[in-house]
C-alpha cells in the first residue's frame, strides 16, 4: 500500500459568518494526482492555504508525511512546492535568476538549466519576470514550485486565463511530474484539466466535498448514460411533448440536452415528435458525461456559476 | 548564510534594476544638490561681492570728498564692492544690461558743491545731491545691490548730518568676527546636509513602506511565505537592503560633492557626523516601517508618503530655518525628527540655527525611532503576515 503523504481530518475555517471551509476530510498517497474541482468561491484555495501554512485553519487536523505538527514546520516546507493562484514574483528578475532566488531559500534546489529545459523556457532564460506572457508566467510558476524538488507539489488553478495552447503545453509540464513520482494536487474549475491529469478528482461546493473518486467512479455515481444535444429549425416555442421527457435542459439559447441510457431510443422519441410538430432536428451531438454534468446533477448549478 | 545572500541579492538586483528606485533615492539628491549648489554655490561668508558701475560726472572737491572717502573704504580687497569707473551713463547702464555690472551709481555734477553747501551753510537754498542709481528690475541680486549701494549712501546721509549738529554722538562699535574653528560656512556645505537628509526620506517615507506593501498587495509576500522563509527574516533582509540603498545614495552624494563640486571639509567625515548620518537614517528607515503597518491600502500609501515627505522636508527646516516660521507652524517643526536630525549635521559643520544643547537634539528622533518601531513590530503581522 502506498505512503500517505497528506492527511487533512475535519478542517475548518470562518470567515465571520461564512463557513469557507466546513469540515474537509481526505488524504493523498504518494506519487498521486488529486484534483480538487469547484466553482469560485467553493474554498478550494482556502483549504490548499491552510495545508500550505499560509493561512491558520480554525479547526481540523493536518497530517504532513505522517507527522502532525501544530503549526507547518520548515522542514515540512522544505519537502512542499507551492505554486499559487496569483503568483507574483520579483518583476525585474530574469527568469533564470527568479529560479536561482527561490532555489537558493530551501537546503535543497534544482539546477536553473534543468528547471528551464523541464518547462521549455530556454529561449525566455534572460528575460525580466515582466516581460513573459501569461503562458510563460504559468510554466516558471511551476518551475518554480519544484525547484527544491519536493514531493508534494500544489499547483493552484495553474492554467487559469491562459489560452487552450498554452493550456495544453502545461498539462504536458504537469503530466511529466506525475511521471517523476510526484505527488500533486491541483485545484480548478476546469473539468477537462481535472479529467486530463487526475488519478482521483474531489468536488467541493460552499466548504465541503460533495463527492470524491475516479474520474470514472464519478461518472458512474450520477449515471452511466450519454447526452443527447439538439437544435429546432424553430425558436419561437419549445414543443411541450419534448419538454416533458425526464432531464430535458435548455443548455443555450436553442440548444437543448437530454440525459439518455437508450441513445437509439431517445433518437426515436425526438424524431417522432418532430415528425408529429412538424419542426426539424439539427445539429445533434451524441456525447459522453463529464464532470460538468456530474457537479450539475450534484449542485443544480453549472461549475462555472 | 546561504538563504540570506540569496535573497539579499535577488532584492538588490531587483531595486537597483528599477529606474525608479534608483533616479529618486540616488541620482535625484544627485541632481538636486547640482542645482543648489549652481545657485547659491558662489555664496559664502567671505567673497560676497556686488559689481558697481560708478559714473562720476565731476572730481570730487571740498566736503564732497566724503563720498570718495566712503567709496573707497567699501570698495577694494576687504569691501563688498568691486567698482569700475565708467565715463558715460550709457555706457555703463549698457553694462548693466549685459550683466557685467550688478548695478550702476551715478554721481551727478555739482554733487561735491550740494554737499558742502548742506554741511557748512545752515538753511541751505542749494538743495540736496542727488545721487542715480540703477538696477536690472526683476534680477534679485541687482535689486539686492541696489539696496546695499543704497544702505551706503544713507551712510554718507549720516556723515552729513553729524558734521551739522555739534552734539551729535557717534558710536564706538568694533566689529569682532568670529568662525568656527577657523573654517568657514559655505552654503555648498548647508544644502550639502539637507541633500542627505532629503535622501533619507526619500528612501524611507517611498521604497521602504511601497515596497512592503506592494509586495503584499501584488502577493510576492505570499509566494516568499510559501518557502522556508520566516517574515522576521524577509523583513530584516529588507531592511537591511533599503538601508543599503541609503547608504549608496549617501556615497553618491559625497562623491559628487567631493570629486565634482569640489567640497573637501574634514568635518563631514567626522566619526561624530557619520555618526549623526546613520542616526538619521536609522530613524527615518523606523518612520517608513511604521507607515507600511498603519497605511492599509497602496493607493493611500502614496497620498501619505507624499504628506510625509513635504513635511519632514520642509517643515523640518530642511531649505529654510524653522526659525523663521509663524509661530503657530513653529510648533509643527519642534515635534518632527528631521528639524533635529538637521540641526544635528548643522551644529557638526559649526552652524547653530536652534538653541538647544546638542544631546537635547537626540530626544525628539530617539522618540520617534522607539515609537515607529514598537509599533511596527505590535501591527507586524499586518504587512508581514500571511493573510
Amino acid at each position: 500500500m502506498s505512503e500517505c503523504v497528506l492527511k487533512v481530518t475535519d478542517l475548518k475555517k470562518r470567515y465571520g459568518e461564512v463557513r469557507a471551509v466546513d469540515g474537509i476530510s481526505f488524504e493523498v498517497k504518494k506519487g498521486d494526482v488529486l484534483a480538487i474541482l469547484g466553482p469560485n468561491g467553493a474554498g478550494k484555495s482556502t483549504t490548499v492555504e491552510m495545508i500550505e501554512g499560509l493561512r491558520k485553519k480554525d479547526s481540523g487536523e493536518i497530517e504532513y508525511f505522517g507527522e502532525k505538527p501544530v503549526h507547518i514546520t520548515k522542514e515540512v516546507k522544505e519537502r512542499m512546492g507551492v505554486q499559487l493562484q496569483k503568483s507574483a514574483f520579483l518583476d525585474n528578475l530574469t527568469v533564470k535568476e527568479t529560479l536561482e532566488f527561490f532555489g537558493g531559500l530551501y537546503k535543497k534546489a534544482l539546477k536553473s538549466s534543468e528547471l528551464i529545459d523541464m518547462m521549455s523556457l530556454g529561449e525566455k532564460q534572460k528575460s525580466k519576470v515582466k516581460n513573459l506572457s501569461g503562458g510563460q508566467l504559468q510554466r516558471l510558476a511551476v518551475a518554480v514550485s519544484i525547484v527544491n524538488d519536493p514531493d508534494i507539489v500544489f499547483l493552484d488553478e495553474p492554467t487559469t486565463g491562459l489560452d487552450p495552447q498554452a493550456r495544453r503545453m502545461l498539462w504536458e509540464k504537469i503530466e511529466n511530474l506525475k511521471v517523476q513520482g510526484k505527488t500533486v494536487i491541483i485545484t480548478t474549475h476546469y473539468m477537462e484539466e481535472a479529467e486530463v491529469l487526475a488519478d482521483e478528482i474531489i468536488i467541493f461546493d460552499h466548504g465541503k466535498i460533495i463527492a470524491r473518486g475516479t474520474l470514472q467512479e464519478l461518472l458512474d455515481s450520477v449515471s452511466k448514460g450519454k447526452y443527447v444535444e439538439f437544435s429546432l429549425d424553430k425558436v419561437d416555442g419549445i414543443p411541450e411533448e419534448l419538454k416533458k421527457i425526464e432531464g430535458f435542459k435548455e443548455i443555450e439559447k436553442n440548444r437543448y440536452s437530454l440525459p439518455t441510457e437508450d441513445v437509439e431510443k431517445t433518437l426515436s422519441i425526438i424524431f417522432n415528435i418532430s415528425h408529429k410538430e412538424n419542426f426539424y432536428i439539427e445539429n445533434i451531438t451524441i456525447r459522453k458525461m463529464n464532470l460538468e454534468d456530474v457537479f450539475l446533477v450534484l449542485t443544480g448549478r453549472s461549475l462555472r456559476d | 548564510m546561504k538563504k540570506f545572500f540569496s535573497f539579499f541579492t535577488g532584492l538588490i538586483k531587483n531595486d537597483f534594476r528599477d529606474f525608479q528606485t534608483i533616479f529618486w533615492a540616488v541620482i535625484f539628491p544627485v541632481v538636486l544638490f547640482i542645482i543648489f549648489s549652481s545657485i547659491f554655490g558662489g555664496f559664502s561668508e567671505g567673497d560676497f561681492k556686488v559689481r558697481v558701475g560708478l559714473v562720476k560726472e565731476e572730481e570730487f572737491t571740498g566736503l564732497g570728498a566724503i563720498l570718495d572717502t566712503v567709496l573707497t573704504q567699501v570698495s577694494g580687497e576687504n569691501g563688498p564692492l568691486i567698482i569700475t569707473e565708467y565715463d558715460d551713463v550709457d555706457e555703463a547702464v549698457a553694462q548693466l544690461r549685459r550683466d557685467k555690472q550688478d548695478v550702476v551709481l551715478q554721481i551727478p555734477d555739482g554733487t561735491s558743491a550740494k554737499i558742502t553747501s548742506e554741511i557748512m551753510i545752515k538753511n541751505s537754498q542749494v538743495g540736496a545731491a542727488n545721487l542715480n542709481v540703477y538696477y536690472f528690475g526683476g534680477n534679485q541680486f541687482s535689486e539686492i545691490s541696489r539696496d546695499i549701494v543704497v544702505q551706503i549712501m544713507n551712510g554718507v546721509n549720516t556723515e552729513i548730518e553729524k558734521r551739522q549738529n555739534n552734539d551729535f554722538q557717534d558710536y564706538a562699535t568694533q566689529l569682532d568676527p568670529v568662525s568656527s574653528e577657523g573654517q568657514s560656512f559655505s552654503y555648498d556645505v548647508y544644502y550639502l546636509l539637507s541633500v542627505l537628509l532629503m535622501s533619507y526620506i526619500i528612501v524611507s517615507v517611498f521604497n521602504m513602506p511601497m515596497g512592503l506593501l506592494e509586495a503584499k498587495e501584488k502577493g510576492t509576500n505570499k509566494k516568499i511565505f510559501s518557502t522556508p522563509i520566516s517574515p522576521l527574516f524577509y523583513f530584516s533582509t529588507y531592511l537591511l537592503k533599503t538601508a543599503l540603498v541609503g547608504v549608496l545614495s549617501t556615497a553618491v552624494v559625497y562623491l559628487y560633492a567631493g570629486f565634482i563640486s569640489g567640497i573637501n571639509d574634514p568635518r563631514l567625515y567626522s566619526p561624530q557626523f557619520i555618526g549623526v548620518l546613520l542616526f538619521s537614517l536609522a530613524v527615518m528607515l523606523s518612520i517608513g516601517m511604521m507607515m507600511a503597518v498603519l497605511v492599509k491600502k497602496f493607493t493611500t500609501l502614496i497620498g501619505v508618503s507624499q504628506i510625509a515627505n513635504y513635511l519632514f522636508m520642509f517643515l523640518g527646516g530642511l531649505w529654510f530655518p524653522v526659525i523663521s516660521f509663524p509661530w503657530a507652524i513653529r510648533w509643527i517643526t519642534y515635534v518632527l525628527p528631521t528639524t533635529y536630525l538637521i540641526e544635528m549635521m548643522r551644529r557638526l559643520i559649526g552652524l547653530t540655527t536652534l538653541q538647544m544643547d546638542f544631546s537635547g537634539l537626540f530626544l525628539v528622533p530617539l522618540i520617534w525611532l522607539i515609537g515607529s518601531i514598537v509599533i511596527f513590530f505590535i501591527k507586524f503581522k499586518r504587512v508581514m503576515g500571511y493573510e
